[in-house]
């Protein structure tokens, strides 16, 4: 262990003489540290657990602790006296607890029972020891499987160094790792092989937006969802949030870059779905086909709306296609607001004119949104594309 | 640089020897009241014999009580008391005979308008002896606070529980070998001690304080008054025959208030603090309850541990102080994990504490409104002046006439879904305000008039669809405010 500056030592005061103020003599050892483990587990706070074999007298010692500029957390301190082989004989109280003023530092007062060396674990937070998770994946070449590995990126900005660390990441890794001054690792935490993914594509007017307003032509945004189960050769972690890099294999077997999501927190049996780009060879036209007010009484109406989806697949591969309508969006769009009720709760029911043949999705769909699937036969080399037709036919109640 | 400050009791003497200069002597000699005005004493120190300190934590205030043993001889004896750069409220101080009470009494107090921190007692003795006297002043820049370590077991049923209470000295005084009390609960005060202080020291001289600050200063070379941050450490390990056990921390209540006494003597020098532990629970059971109460926990779920100040968690001897908590859950490898942070507020005895320690990412919690109706709509129609409802039949469109009433229902599916490796408690509250009806079948029960709370357990892995319908009386409708609960079968829509 090297020390460039008495950061984060522990000292055992074996003499002390003051006379005034900080001024004083006094005979130290310095304890190296046996081990150190860095967890990494919880999200925002990262925690140091240091052993140390402290030489004692029997009666009562000083034992002093300080971090002068490191970013410790002083109120997190805790101070365990193990109850291994070479502290066995001993009995041990800490007595108190000293903290002299300008400096960060403490003292232990502690209590042997005899003469020997005790086992020593302090644990503490500690500020600018971060970690980030990022992830790489290659998607097979008809993105039916992923392999991905989990890296975990740890800078230390603390003002310590761990030379001799263990990272514990909380995943049932132990890795050996020195942390230099300043110093970022990044190490591979875990891989995951052959993962079934599903591939989908949506549509949604009013939250994924147009690529063509003048035509009517929606965004189709392609994502993969993931499975966090065995049934999906996951389940064993959950999979921290981060950034997932995908690549594709190309026929040549060279990987090509096909984009980036934030993957959010998945927990084990959980979902996630990742965003991974645009599909320009699948084209979906939204149009109002027609709109109209029914007057119940006084100020009192029932909306009928008929929206009308043009659905052109150029790929080569079926694909299966969600249609999504924002409900509230569907009724400010179709009547201005000055003739609706500004109620954020819509009433409203499928009308008879709808043509998907299945139900809504059940997850979904609820009060402010209903989605449907569909599947899209592939393109047949240079026939003519086959355009689906799918009508939504909405029934807005009771508007005022 | 550590300040010499200090609080000191002096006996005036009425030869003449150098300026400013205190000296240690055997006798006790006094001062007739013309010599005052002059700047030429002779002074004795008597030290402290004992002191003690009794901390309050709502206000910053502590009750000093100090004994001194005096030489007093037959009639007039005058003692000069002072506290330069100390925070003692100078209306506070106060002298009572332990010793002899009947012999002496205190005639008058001066306090003299040069110098502000000191004051001048005059005492009438009929004896010559060596009296004990008590010194009590209150002065603030001492405190106190009570902080907390929680370590879970790895079952996550138990707690173990380190209390501890720190004293910080920030007075400008150093208090060696100190009783100290603690109290706990919230005093009345009509004027802060810290602003007496401030009061008091206004018109101070600054030459005035620095002159005397170097008097002290070579008192106390001459004294020999170890200082500094080793002077309180036990001179030796090897001196020890026995070893120190921890000190007991005895609780009692006064009053409306907890006294934290700690077992002997404290040193606290000026500016350090002192952390020791007051009480220590190995294992309290723990209950963890997920909890979703928007105003007390904000808009998520929180995950609640639940532990009893009660004997049966080895606590209830005492109220727990308010302070920070910080809870580790020990894993496998005897290693520990941080969990959380979090402030513990005063809990009594018996009383259950709840600690929030933030959103577990294992549990999915996701309320979706499903579906949304209205019906028992109620048109009113101005001219006529009546109120019609729709759909009641024979109805003549009125182009002025405007709905008044209706009933806005609404379909909830709560999702739960346990990721975590045990099964879990959850409890959520929901507000449905207004003249308003609840239909469900869940394990629901009111609150208030307005909020409900439902209860269900989820097993490891477990995915529940709580659902529940809400049916609100708007407008003309409305007829008071007040939630109805209603036992009936609630199905997932079809749309």
């Amino acid at each position: 262990m090297k020390y460039k500056t008495l950061y984060g030592v522990i000292a055992l005061s074996l003499c002390a003489i003051s006379s005034s103020s900080y001024a004083r003599i006094k005979l130290i050892t310095l304890p190296v540290r046996e081990h150190v483990e860095i967890q990494l587990e919880n999200e925002n706070t990262t925690i140091i657990e240091e052993e140390r074999i402290v030489p004692l007298k029997k009666g009562n010692n000083d034992i002093d602790f300080s971090w002068h500029n490191t970013s410790i957390k002083p109120e997190t301190i805790v101070f365990r006296v193990l109850q291994d082989k070479a502290s066995k004989a001993l009995k041990t109280n800490v007595l108190s607890v000293s903290y002299p003023p300008n400096e960060a530092a403490l003292t232990w007062k502690v209590a042997s029972s005899e003469n020997g060396s005790a086992r020593v674990r302090i644990t503490y937070a500690i500020n600018r020891l971060n970690k980030k998770y990022h992830y790489i994946a290659r998607a097979n070449s008809d993105e039916s499987k992923m392999d991905f590995s989990q890296y975990i990126k740890v800078i230390n900005q603390s003002g310590e160094e761990f030379l001799d660390a263990n990272m514990n990441t909380g995943s049932g890794n132990n890795i050996a790792l020195p942390m230099g001054l300043d110093e970022t690792q990044e190490f591979l935490n875990h891989s995951y092989s052959a993962v079934p993914i599903d591939k989908t594509y949506t549509v949604n007017a009013s939250e994924l937006g147009y690529r063509n307003r003048a035509q009517d032509k929606l965004n189709v945004l392609m994502h993969y969802n993931l499975q966090n189960d065995s049934k999906h050769n996951l389940g064993k972690h959950s999979l921290a949030p981060g950034k997932f890099r995908i690549y594709q294999q190309d026929k040549k077997g060279t990987s090509v870059f096909v984009g980036e999501d934030w993957g959010q927190y998945t927990a084990r049996d959980d979902e996630s779905k990742l965003f991974i780009g645009q599909a320009r060879d699948i084209v979906v036209k939204r149009i109002i086909e027609r709109k109209k007010r029914q007057r119940i009484d006084g100020n009192l109406y029932n909306i009928d709306v008929l929206v009308k989806y043009e659905i052109e697949n150029f790929k080569d591969k079926p694909v299966t296609l969600t249609i999504e309508e924002s409900l509230i969006h569907l009724r400010n769009e179709t009547f201005s607001p000055a003739n609706v009720s500004p109620k954020s709760q819509i009433e409203w029911q499928v009308g008879k004119d709808t043509s998907f043949k299945e139900k809504p999705l059940k997850k979904q769909t609820s009060s402010q949104k209903i989605a449907y699937q569909v599947t899209l036969p592939p393109r047949k080399g240079s026939e003519k594309i086959v355009k689906q037709v799918q009508k939504l036919n909405i029934n807005f109640k009771n508007e005022w | 640089m550590r300040n010499y400050n200090t609080c000191k009791c002096k006996e005036i003497n009425t030869s003449s020897l150098m300026l400013q200069l205190s000296l240690l002597m055997l006798c006790m000699i006094f001062l007739p009241q013309s010599l005052m005005a002059k700047n030429i004493d002779l002074s004795t120190l008597p030290s402290r014999d004992s002191v003690q300190l009794t901390i309050y934590n709502s206000e910053d205030l502590t009750l000093v009580r100090e004994t001194r043993q005096i030489s007093i001889k037959k009639g007039n004896n005058r003692l000069q008391f002072s506290w330069a750069n100390t925070q003692i409220d100078p209306t506070s101080v106060q002298l009572d005979f332990l010793s002899h009470p009947a012999d002496m009494h205190l005639t008058n107090s001066t306090f003299p308008h040069e110098k502000p921190q000191m004051l001048y007692w005059n005492i009438q003795s009929s004896v010559e002896t060596l009296a004990t006297v008590e010194i009590s002043y209150f002065t603030s820049g001492i405190s106190w606070r009570a902080d907390y370590s929680g370590i879970i077991n790895q079952s996550g049923k138990t707690m173990a529980l380190d209390s501890f209470v720190t004293v910080t000295n920030n007075s400008g005084e150093d208090y060696d070998n100190a009783e100290v009390r603690l109290v706990i609960g919230k005093i009345n005060l009509v004027e802060r001690v810290n602003e007496l202080v401030r009061q008091a020291n206004y018109a101070k001289d600054d030459l005035q304080a620095r002159k005397k600050e170097k008097r002290v200063q070579m008192a106390r070379k001459m004294l020999g008054k170890s200082a500094g941050r080793y002077a309180m450490a036990a001179p030796s390990a090897v001196m020890e025959n026995v070893m120190d056990e921890e000190k007991d921390v005895e609780k009692e209540s006064l009053s409306e208030y907890y006294i934290f006494s700690i077992e002997g003597t404290e040193s606290i020098p000026n500016l350090w603090s002192k952390r020791l532990r007051s009480s220590f629970s190995e294992a309290i059971e723990i209950d963890t309850v997920y909890r979703y109460r928007p105003r007390e926990y904000g808009d998520v779920l929180a995950r609640v541990l639940i532990f009893k100040n009660d004997k049966k968690s080895s606590l209830g001897e005492a109220p727990l102080p308010e302070g920070r908590i910080q809870i580790y859950r020990k894993n496998q490898q005897g290693s520990l994990t941080y969990i959380a942070g979090l402030a513990l507020k005063y809990t009594s005895v018996s009383e259950k504490v709840e600690l929030n320690s933030g959103v577990d990412p294992e549990i999915y919690f996701e309320l979706v409104n499903l579906k949304n109706w209205r019906d028992n709509i109620w048109m009113h129609y101005p001219k006529a002046k009546v109120y019609r409802r729709v759909g009641d039949g024979h109805i003549k469109v009125d182009h002025n006439s405007r709905v008044s009433g209706w009933d806005d229902h609404s379909l909830y599916v709560q999702h739960l879904r346990n990721f975590t490796d045990s099964s879990i408690k959850v409890e959520i509250r929901r507000v449905i305000s207004g003249h308003a009806e609840l239909k469900s079948q869940l394990n629901i029960k009111k609150h208030d008039f307005q909020t409900v709370d439902i209860k269900t357990t989820l097993g490891i892995g477990e995915k529940q669809e709580l659902l529940y319908e809400t049916a609100v009386k708007k407008g003309f409708n409305a007829k008071h405010k007040q939630l109805v609960l209603t036992d009936k079968k609630i199905n997932y829509p079809v749309w």
